[in-house]
């Protein structure tokens, strides 16, 4: 969809293109695995350093489940945990030279849908189908188009909040590089790398490291939000 | 191609003039579009103005720091208004446009890009000046804290003056460092490509106006920054860190239109794209007006920035909470400029329109008409953020009830999208499934 910064094809498995979003996907899936696996491999009653970690992450995500949704609704942590670590992992993964994958509208889309879907699916099992389905006819049946159209825009909204901003910053990043090599080779007349180092470091914090942290946190919370309203 | 004949006969009526004639006119044109920008300053000033004044009324007797504070305060307020000058006088005394090589309608079109992109300077200009009225207010109540409130005051007017920034890197660009100007295209009569380069050099132009939003919004998140810190000092480090996350959110939309320009002017996918290259110029201008929406939001979410750092003034302890609502608001309030991002980027990549068989004039039309029916945008955006500022505050006040405030407040917000949505039906409605096409 976005021509010239949109992700480069692999390879092919039986004709299906492999993007690197869905290359970086998987590399991101394994860091989580393994680093899940080392963690918990040995439990003990007075946790050491890796386990410690792990267990202030695991705090850290039930308690703002908590916070946000309610006692009621803890079952949602692990759910919420890993769609944050997801995401974060993701959105810095242009620190360390990698397209991140949230910079796919098919990743973000992806999630969106899944948010889409908790937030249908808990509501009408938690208020009953009919009961759910009437909510579409309030305050009046008329405006049923419309509480359809305002329901499809959240997934739309969402999947493209974290998409606008992390191919933001990807763009950005892409021509200050080429901009810094353009300059260095005018400047200095050689080909080597020179200005790139260090000057692009500070945006890479604003855009990988505050922005990505932030939207994998927004995203996160607006989930939350979403599926503990259409519950109540 | 009847439908376009006008606009041949305007563009070959324009080709019987001396080639540089055309680029100086252009440049004349886009000298004053420039200087629109100093609404902001003016604005901003006066309000500043206006303020130390009223400072000086409630403590005559540190008057003199009052108004030192308003005038620094007002002369970084005027830096838009000089930028703006400055592009105006290099299109004046030193055009680069005029000895470079190229088709003249793309370095004309370039010229008036240049000079559009700099209105986005009203932004700073008004919330800088904001900014130094709140500082000098601020000061007059303390004047002890005099250092600490010119620091706070500075360090937001610098975030707020960052998409006035990029509205003049985008002018530069256009004007020296010209990426439009590469394509290789035939001099004479507005070839097929010129003309689409041409659209996207005003379109760079415009998309980049939606700076003036975070400008206002950031500049009222840095005056209630340096109140709050007159205000209570020993929270100096959360109310400014507050201040930047909120005024960092609100800059999300600024950086879209960057990135839309950007696309136009670096990447553009319209040049390779097959189809009447009428269309895709109505669709360039269209994904720019589209952008212009971000305005909305961005105002909206300074809004709720600036009352976020005053929530931490008024409960330092409920600052996890206000903060919380203060994101999640301001995260709704992007909603607007998320679905013209959406209408922007299906007509830069997989435009509806040229695919479609009818008269292609209605089909640019469409185009235009689905980026400007987006603007709707700034109105959700704006109304959001101010119920997110809101409920920021009442959280503040009541942390207990953190739940159903949010709850209130978002139900508020999804109906003030109301109109937000309309618009992206109609936008959807004539890029997807025109009825115009089959009234002809």
């Amino acid at each position: 969809m976005e021509g010239g910064f949109g992700p480069i094809v692999a390879f092919e498995i039986f004709g299906i293109p492999i993007t690197q979003t869905v290359t970086t996907t998987w590399f991101i899936m394994a860091i989580v695995i393994l680093l899940s696996y080392l963690a918990t491999r040995k439990f003990e009653k007075n946790p050491k350093n890796a386990q410690n970690m792990a267990e202030i992450v695991v705090d850290t995500i039930n308690g703002l489940t908590r916070q946000t949704m309610g006692e009621a609704n803890i079952g949602f942590a692990p759910y919420i945990g890993t769609l944050i670590i997801f995401i974060a992992l993701s959105n810095i993964a242009g620190l360390f030279g990698l397209r991140p994958p949230t910079a796919d509208v098919n990743t973000t889309m992806g999630l969106a849908i899944m948010t889409f879907l908790m937030i249908h699916f808990f509501g009408a099992k938690s208020k009953g189908v009919l009961p759910y389905m009437k909510g579409f006819l309030e305050p009046f049946a008329a405006l049923l188009p419309l509480n359809i159209m305002g329901e499809l825009a959240t997934p739309i909204s969402l999947g493209f909040r974290l998409f606008g901003n992390i191919i933001g910053g990807v763009i950005i990043m892409n021509l200050l590089y080429g901009a810094l090599a353009g300059l260095t080779t005018k400047l200095i007349g050689i080909n080597i790398p020179i200005l790139q180092v260090g000057i692009p470091a500070l945006l890479h914090v604003y855009f990988d490291l505050f922005a990505g942290i932030l939207q994998s946190f927004i995203f996160t919370m607006l989930t939350m939000v979403f599926v503990s309203i259409a519950i109540e | 191609m009847e439908a376009t004949n006008f606009i041949m006969t305007f563009l070959e009526w324009l080709m019987k003039f001396d080639r540089r004639a055309l680029i100086l006119s252009a440049s004349a044109i886009a000298a004053g579009l420039a200087m629109i920008a100093g609404i902001g300053p003016g604005v901003g000033q006066g309000y500043a103005a206006g303020k130390g004044a009223e400072a000086v009324s409630t403590n005559p007797i540190s008057s003199k720091q009052s108004t030192m504070v308003m005038l620094l305060g007002a002369a970084v307020a005027e830096t838009s208004g000089i930028l703006a000058l400055v592009v105006a006088l290099i299109l004046l005394f030193g055009n680069p446009l005029v000895n470079t090589e190229g088709s003249a309608l793309v370095i004309m079109a370039s010229a008036i890009g240049a000079g559009i992109s700099m209105i986005a300077g009203v932004g700073p200009g008004i919330g800088q000046g904001y900014a130094a009225g709140k500082g000098a207010q601020a000061v007059s109540e303390n004047p002890e804290l005099q250092p600490s409130i010119i620091r706070t005051m500075f360090l937001g007017q610098a975030v707020a003056q960052t998409t006035g920034i990029y509205a003049l890197i985008v002018s530069l660009v256009l004007l020296f460092a010209n990426p439009l100007l590469g394509f290789s295209v035939l001099g004479g009569v507005a070839t097929e490509k010129a003309f689409i380069l041409s659209a996207s050099a005003i379109a760079a132009g415009l998309a980049v106006i939606a700076g003036i939003g975070p400008g206002i919004g950031q500049g009222y998140a840095a005056g209630k920054g340096a109140q709050g810190v007159g205000e209570r000092l020993n929270s100096q480090g959360d109310i400014v860190r507050t201040m930047l996350l909120g005024a960092a959110i609100s800059e999300t939309s600024g950086i879209l239109a960057l990135v839309i320009s950007l696309i136009l002017l670096y990447g553009n996918p319209l040049i390779t794209l097959s189809g009447n290259y009428f269309i895709l110029s109505a669709s360039a201008i269209g994904a720019a007006f589209a952008m212009i929406a971000g305005i909305g939001p961005s105002i909206g979410q300074g809004y709720a920035a600036g009352k976020a750092a005053e929530s931490v003034s008024i409960n330092p302890k409920a600052i996890r909470q206000s903060t919380m609502v203060m994101l999640l608001g301001a995260a709704i309030a992007e909603t607007s400029t998320i679905l013209s991002l959406v209408v922007a980027l299906i007509l830069l990549y997989s435009n509806p329109l040229v695919s479609i068989d009818g008269a292609i004039i209605i089909l640019s039309a469409s185009a235009i008409g689905a980026g400007l029916a987006m603007i709707a945008g700034i109105g959700p955006g704006i109304g959001q953020g101010y119920a997110a500022g809101k409920g920021t505050e009442a959280v503040a006040k009541r942390p207990q009830f953190q739940a159903i405030i949010m709850r209130t407040m978002f139900l508020g917000q999804a109906v003030a999208q109301t109109t937000g949505i309309y618009a992206l039906i109609i936008a959807l409605v004539l890029m997807f499934a025109n009825p115009l096409i089959s009234l002809l």
